[in-house]
């Protein structure tokens, strides 16, 4: 109804083309955001559109793109991006290419292009069992600023020693088959994801500022790490830990980041961490610390120390997530240890942002929460988001009842979250 | 608690428009013009009417709010940018001019929607473009780009 009375109304105004005459960074911000057959379209509108597509400088090839194109056959599909590559004009600031859904792309050439017209943006996502190894060009090109890239085989030629622009590198399934160097005075962020073969990788990266590493298995070398006097976030997932030895790299690259502002860790983690006697106190204060994002097994009392002596060690905390990890619920004499309180012996002063995920309502949690509760003063907001459908009326009611320590604590219970 | 600061942002017809500051800095221009310390009396923006800096600090307000839900926020979107062309060109004007990219990149979604799907002549006819190519230029645009146009 909205949109009849819009038209009666335009019909009224003068019919002007402004939608031309816009700025040009609007006009190819419109462009990417519209699917590529229609952004080629523009061209035949009017001269005015006649090669802006032309002259994106951000060419996203997307997944449905590449596979709707291919369904017709791999030679249509090489045929066509060598079409839009070749007619392009300027150079291709941003190249995304999504051929996860293609069996043969041609993807060398295609890199070759883009290397030489300066691209600085690149994503390349292959298909899941593709063997393909990142070309020379990749590794030489000297405009690139980030680097993403999807299901390669990382081996780069003798020469390389790391890109000499990169500061974003972003690697998932990602293979590594020989000894890789990266030494890279401009490196900000990293990211590891599910590679394989990262016991061959040293990273040699003083100005990193992000590091984020999950993995199934922690082959990779943190002590790589410990000079990174800059780093600010870490996130830590580690399915496996094979050796005792990995626990004194983990507590040596701990101690090292007096940067540190954003901590993650599983319960893997906390696992190894905690493994053998935790001693009273740990020997690591990270000031400047005030993002912490534990995912602990309540059910380990061994895990719930660690978490909370970590806790005790940023006295600047001000925002705690914590995501529940393993079912099984604790001991009776346990639960009396955190109930006791005497863990959390001195109230964690800045502490304001607390939040609960894949909250199941056992005794762990609500012993966990009710101990944070009486121990912060300054707790402007605790946030509880259950796992699934819960008893939710007696939860919320038990969770009302525990004492807060912050008389302007407010308890929030998400129950529609994304 | 922030400390409430107001700012006073003063449009191209004169008009004064009073705004906090935790709000104001979601356009980077004016956040640039905090940090250099060059606000202590009303900041102009001689490219914004008054008509559209009201929409703009609609917006900003509706995303600064506590306890909106995204669905909520989706709606209000929808309904905000449910308007004519000219009224999203000045918005998208004003948006580009102050630097706010987060509205820029929603309004340029909804123009994109609005083309997308459509032949160029329905194209041209909804935004009103002109077609001043000759029969043969179009005949070869669209052989240049056949698997667009397919």
């Amino acid at each position: 109804m909205i949109r009849v009375s819009i038209k009666m109304a335009a019909a009224e105004m003068d019919k002007e083309d402004r939608i031309s005459y816009l700025p040009r960074n609007v006009i190819d911000r419109i462009l990417e955001l519209l699917p590529v057959e229609d952004a080629a379209r523009t061209s035949i509108l009017s001269t005015k559109w006649r090669y802006i597509w032309a002259m994106l400088p951000n060419l996203v090839l997307d997944k449905p793109f590449c596979k709707k194109v291919a369904a017709r056959s791999d030679c249509v599909f090489n045929a066509i991006v060598d079409k839009i590559l070749l007619q392009h004009l300027g150079d291709v600031l941003k190249f995304d290419l999504d051929v996860s859904a293609v069996q043969c792309p041609d993807i060398d050439r295609w890199m070759l292009y883009v290397t030489r017209n300066g691209v600085k943006k690149l994503k390349l996502n292959m298909s899941k069992d593709s063997t393909f190894k990142v070309p020379s060009y990749i590794f030489n090109c000297p405009t690139l600023t980030k680097l993403k890239l999807f299901n390669c085989v990382f081996k780069p030629p003798k020469s390389f020693r790391g890109f000499p622009n990169l500061t974003t590198l972003y690697l998932e399934k990602v293979t590594f088959v020989s000894t890789t160097e990266i030494i890279n005075v401009s490196l900000v962020n990293l990211t590891l994801m599910h590679c394989n073969g990262t016991q061959y990788l040293n990273i040699v990266s003083a100005g990193l500022k992000s590091l984020y590493y999950c993995e199934s298995h922690c082959n990779l070398d943190l002590n790589c790490f410990i000079n990174c006097k800059k780093l600010t976030y870490l996130y830590l997932e580690v399915l496996n830990y094979s050796t005792p030895a990995e626990r004194l790299t983990l507590e040596k690259l701990l101690l090292s980041l007096t940067t540190l502002e954003k901590l993650t860790l599983c319960s893997q983690e906390l696992e190894l961490l905690s493994a053998g006697a935790v001693p009273k106190g740990l020997p690591f204060t990270l000031n400047c610390l005030w993002h912490l994002h534990l995912g602990v097994d309540l059910g380990q009392i061994g895990q719930t120390y660690y978490a909370l002596e970590l806790i005790k060690s940023f006295p600047n905390l001000s925002k705690l997530e914590i995501w529940v990890q393993g079912r099984d619920d604790i001991v009776e004499a346990d639960l009396k240890y955190i109930d006791a309180q005497t863990c959390l012996d001195r109230p964690l002063n800045k502490l304001k942002d607390v939040t609960m995920h894949y909250f199941v309502g056992s005794k762990a949690e609500l012993f966990f929460i009710k101990l944070l509760l009486a121990r912060t003063p300054s707790l402007e907001r605790m946030s509880i988001e259950p796992a699934g459908s819960l008893e939710e009326w007696n939860i919320a009611i038990e969770l009302m009842r525990f004492p807060r320590a912050s008389p302007k604590a407010e308890l929030w219970y998400l129950t529609n979250v994304d | 608690m922030s400390s409430t600061k107001l700012l006073t942002l003063k449009t191209s017809d004169g008009e004064e428009f009073k705004l906090d500051e935790a709000v104001a800095v979601k356009s980077q221009a004016i956040k640039n013009m905090v940090e250099d310390d060059c606000v202590s009396n009303a900041i102009p923006l001689p490219n914004v009417d008054s008509k559209t800096m009201t929409k703009v600090i609609e917006y900003w307000k509706k995303h600064s709010e506590e306890g909106v839900s995204k669905d909520q926020l989706n709606d209000f979107d929808k309904g905000f940018l449910e308007v004519h062309h000219s009224v999203l060109y000045d918005l998208l004007l004003a948006a580009n001019y102050l630097n706010d990219k987060e509205l820029v990149d929603v309004i340029c979604q909804e123009v994109a929607d609005r083309i997308k799907g459509k032949t160029p002549e329905e194209i041209r006819k909804e935004f009103d473009i002109k077609n001043d190519f000759t029969p043969e230029e179009e005949e070869k645009i669209r052989q240049e780009n056949a698997w667009a146009f397919d």
